[in-house]
């Protein structure tokens, strides 16, 4: 039986017909979705904590507590990406679509791609 | 107690840093002359924080950090810059550089550095308490 924990970073109070935050570091909450062998058991939220300069390793240790395997992001820098990777949190992106739902069935159905270092934000790449 | 690595060959830039960082009683520094040394280094200690000079033996310090964050991204940094803020804030985005140093930091610099990795302490501490509400 497989179960993984998404997380997508989420406007407002999030879920699952609420719209993605642009970056993953000022987002408002976290959407998670719970799958199990691909299908979803369990929608929740968890708001996210204060951003502050430097401080991209505080949402990494959020999710990674949380028990998060996935994050879908549209934007992200390299060194929280670097973060989620040496935590085991496999990093996706979308930068397109802003709706939370489309961008959950697109990874339940293995068709959204990984995010890569040419994806990244800022000077870093 | 702090461990905060200093990487640098101007053999005086972080002398006031280094004052305050001893009378503060909760730091314990480092030094490297060589980027080879402080990677070695950072892969060797756990460490709070990374000040790298401007410029290093081989190359910048902003060359530096952006390899720090792909071998060590958990380590937070802080980077003597010549750069405006703005400028500054371009060329680090997305490498969460805690904060930029003027080219002869100070001990105001110093006290900030030690409030700002306070601060990141409390939220890593609550980020670690903090589970799904809703």
């Amino acid at each position: 039986m497989s179960k993984v924990r998404v997380a997508i970073p989420s406007e407002g109070n999030g879920g699952l017909d609420g719209k993605r935050a642009g970056h993953f570091g000022h987002c408002d909450v976290f959407t998670f979705v719970d799958l199990e062998d691909g299908e979803i058991k369990e929608i929740s939220i968890l708001p996210n904590i204060e951003h502050v300069q430097g401080g991209c390793m505080v949402p990494v240790n959020l999710l990674a507590e949380n028990k998060v395997n996935a994050l879908v992001v549209g934007g992200i820098g390299m060194r929280p990406l670097n973060g989620f990777r040496q935590v085991g949190i496999e990093v996706y992106h979308d930068a397109v679509r802003p709706d939370i739902r489309p961008i959950v069935e697109d990874f339940i159905a293995g068709t959204l791609p990984m995010i890569t270092e040419n994806d990244v934000c800022g000077g870093g790449k | 107690m702090l461990t905060i690595l200093l990487v640098y060959k101007k053999v005086l830039l972080f002398e006031l840093l280094k004052d305050h960082f001893a009378k503060s009683g909760i730091v314990n520094v480092l030094e490297a002359e060589t980027v080879d040394e402080a990677l070695k280094i950072a892969g060797e200690i756990s460490l709070d924080l990374i000040i790298a000079a401007e410029q290093l033996d081989v190359m910048s310090g902003l060359e530096f950090v952006n390899i720090l964050v792909t071998s060590n991204p958990l380590i937070n940094t802080a980077l003597v810059s010549s750069l405006s803020p703005k400028d500054f804030h371009e060329a680090t985005e997305g490498l969460g550089v805690l904060m930029q140093l003027p080219l002869e930091p100070r001990k105001t610099d110093a006290e900030e550095l030690l409030q700002k990795l306070a601060k990141l302490a409390n939220l890593m501490a609550f980020s670690t308490g903090n589970e799904v509400t809703a």
